[in-house]
């Protein structure tokens, strides 16, 4: 599937009152991708998507949609974006399946078939029938999710989607939204205050803080770069011999650390530059007799405060759930 | 355009609350019209009160050989002789022409020596005489004046079917503020429920969100206000009989009478009432496009309909003649087309012009609101 660049927004501004909230942003999304936006709350995410699904005006700069300008172009660009944003309010009156036949008699080739099929994929297939007065958050959420794709759009983004979401809930919405992107080659931008789940779902990470662009990476180079130490998490049945014989092996070296977090686990920091000395660490630990039981790399950990470095500010650090 | 429109209609109807309100309004058109059917047995007269009445007035009628004449501003209209008359006209004591001739009879003492008034109302008596005759002339068996169908006369003609009829239809007012609480949330409701934000995140502009919910608005009152209009012909006929179906409304120009049939002439008038009633169901509307709160458009827009004409006269009393551009001068179109108006020079025309003003200014208000307003 080749990718192309179907959201792209330039210099974007805007301002409440004399409030400047959104700072020249410009950013540009591939077809394929899933795309996370991340940053502390009050950041200007929901803003910066409040203008591009036509919800606020846009002070200055443009917004390109598969190609269409959104202001000039409106119908034609709104028609290649499907979205949700802040919390998904649907008609409570109205079941399910009623809400959604609201949306396609807005759409352009919406059939009934393309309806049950959402319904299915989201796994409301039992409750289509009901009320949304009835309905959970997270089965709101998926039936948002729904609504959002039921015309096949190019461009799907969504604000804090797993607000309010159990993990299961989570988990399912991650698969259904990397599959879109995946599969299907929809561009898929998500909104959120969470590294951990960015680092899950996303392909590339746009950092945003008081309403500036601080960079946009994928996920690997993140952690890479913006982080000099790695954490890898050792199970062992004797945590006190493992941490004697890691510091005896880097007595020298001040950037390793060996830290107990319970009685079978130890949280091992070492430099990014002695990452190649691993196997050569856990020959040394099967050696000295000690069981191991597990070895993983604690990478969210690193994101996130990779993410707290890149957003803090003297009066101390963005704010991450 | 029609699928956005579909769509209003969907929500409106799916609503518990307007059930209900729905419910409510159609048990109190039938209540209403049944609470009337039993208030008129009491003054209804029997067939047997009927025949006994035309008895009594043919028997006074057939003896009396005078010759009568009627008179207006010293000029002769009409000299009859009651006997010869009905001898003439093969009139017997059970004719409905009877009681024409019995009210022509009884008017000829109060017109003389009276002079022509247009304004003196319905107790003029050359309209009346004119209304007798032309009863008299064309055989019309059920008849009503077109002040007795605009309301500015008590009576109701000869029969119950035209007033019941009339005041049936009046029940449309009642659907008016139905209607008013529905313009009142068509769009504040979507901002208070959050589904705005659904609402909007489609491949429709604004313009074309707010149009579609002004036409489902007006088109809703519309075939409301028919299907009162039409219901109300089947209901009456079970209630008070088909013979009054046939009534002709005299309507009275100058010397001049042209008779219409009652259920055409009402529609006219109905549809003149409704037009004054959409500016209250706009102003709702409009007020509703930029309110976040939902009571405030319903409740400024029936304080306004209560509350609108009693300013203009209170404008009037102390001479502002400005206020003739104010809607609410301008909302009795019927009286303004008979000429009782309340400012000089204030025509049909005139008051056109103001309405057609304000609803633009109304709509294009709304327009201007929801397509400019941030979310
Ligand atoms: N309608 C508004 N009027 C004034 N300020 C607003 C409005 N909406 C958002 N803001 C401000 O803009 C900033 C960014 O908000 P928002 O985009 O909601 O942040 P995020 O979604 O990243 O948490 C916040 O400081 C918020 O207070
Ligand atoms: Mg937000």
């Amino acid at each position: 599937m080749s990718t192309e660049t179907v959201l792209t927004i330039e210099h974007l501004n805007k301002s409440f009152g004399k409030k400047h909230i959104i700072k020249d942003l410009s950013m540009e999304l591939n077809s394929g991708e899933v795309y996370g936006f991340l940053g502390p709350n009050g950041a200007g995410k929901t803003t910066t998507i409040k203008m591009i699904v036509g919800l606020l005006r846009i002070d200055s700069g443009s917004i390109k949609i598969c190609g269409k300008d959104l202001l000039k172009n409106y119908e034609e660009a709104m028609g290649n974006i499907g979205g949700i944003v802040e919390n998904p309010e649907m008609y409570k009156y109205l079941t399910g399946r009623q809400n959604l036949r609201q949306y396609a008699r807005m759409r352009k080739g919406v059939t009934q078939k393309r309806i049950e099929e959402v319904i299915e994929l989201v796994g409301l297939s039992n409750w289509a029938d009901k009320k949304i007065s009835k309905y959970s958050l997270g089965m709101r959420q998926r039936l948002g999710i729904a609504q959002a794709i039921l015309h096949r759009p190019k461009i799907l983004i969504l604000d804090e989607p797993t607000n309010g979401l159990d993990p299961a809930g989570i988990k399912q919405m991650r698969g259904i939204l990397r599959k879109l992107a995946h599969e299907e080659g929809v561009c898929v931008m998500v909104s959120s205050h969470l590294m951990s789940e960015m680092e899950l779902m996303c392909d590339r990470v746009a950092i945003i803080s008081k309403g500036e662009l601080i960079e946009v990476q994928t996920i690997e180079n993140l952690v890479n770069e913006n982080s000099s130490t790695q954490q890898y998490i050792y199970q062992v049945n004797d945590v006190e011999a493992l941490k004697k014989l890691l510091l005896d092996m880097y007595k020298d070296n001040e950037g390793v650390k060996a830290e107990q977090e319970d009685e079978r686990t130890l949280v091992l920091t070492i430099p990014n530059e002695l990452e190649k000395d691993l196997p050569k660490i856990n020959k040394a630990v099967i050696e000295a007799g000690i069981e191991l039981t597990t070895v993983s790399h604690k990478a969210a950990a690193k994101l996130e405060d990779a993410f707290i470095e890149l957003t803090s500010d003297e009066q101390g650090g963005g704010q991450i759930a | 355009m029609l699928n956005l429109i579909k769509n209003e209609y969907i929500k409106i109807f799916a609503k518990t609350s307007m059930k209900v309100l729905l419910i409510l309004f159609f048990i109190t058109f039938i209540g209403f019209n049944i609470l009337m059917k039993v208030s008129m047995r009491d003054t209804d007269s029997t067939d047997v009160e009927i025949n006994n009445y035309r008895e009594r007035l043919y028997d006074e009628l057939k003896d009396d050989d005078k010759t009568y004449e009627y008179t207006i501003d010293g000029e002769k209209l009409w000299s009859v002789n009651f006997s010869k008359y009905i001898k003439d006209n093969d009139i017997d004591d059970e004719d409905p022409r009877i009681e024409t001739l019995g009210s022509l009879y009884h008017l000829e003492k109060n017109m003389k020596g009276k002079k022509y008034d247009p304004y003196s109302g319905s107790g003029n008596q050359y309209r009346s005489y004119l209304v007798y005759r032309y009863i008299l002339d064309n055989d019309i068996e059920y008849y009503a004046t077109d002040e007795d169908i605009d309301g500015m006369s008590s009576g109701y003609g000869s029969n119950d079917f035209a007033q019941a009829f009339n005041m049936s239809i009046s029940m449309e007012v009642l659907f008016m503020i139905v209607m008013v609480a529905i313009a009142g949330t068509i769009v504040s409701s979507e901002f208070a429920s959050g589904t705005i934000k659904f609402y909007i995140i489609n491949p429709v502009t604004r313009g074309k969100l707010i149009i579609s919910k002004l036409l489902a608005i007006v088109s809703l009152f519309i075939i409301g206000s028919g299907v009162i209009y039409v219901l109300s012909i089947p209901i009456n006929m079970l209630l008070h009989g088909t013979s009054g179906m046939g009534t002709q409304v005299l309507v009275v120009k100058g010397e001049d009478i042209t008779a219409i049939p009652m259920l055409i002439y009402s529609l006219k008038s109905y549809g003149i009432t409704m037009l004054g009633h959409l500016i209250y169901i706009l102003m709702a509307f409009m007020l509703s496009s930029f309110a976040r709160n939902n009571a405030l458009a319903i409740a400024s827009s029936i304080m306004l309909f209560a509350l609108g004409s009693t300013a203009v006269e209170i404008l009037l009393a102390f001479d502002q003649d400005w206020a003739r551009y104010i809607i609410f001068a301008n909302t009795n179109l019927t009286g303004i087309y008979k000429g009782l108006t309340q400012f000089p020079e204030q025509t049909l025309g005139f008051a056109l012009g103001v309405i057609a003003v304000h609803f633009f200014l109304m709509i294009l208000t709304a327009y201007d609101a929801f397509t400019r307003r941030e979310i």
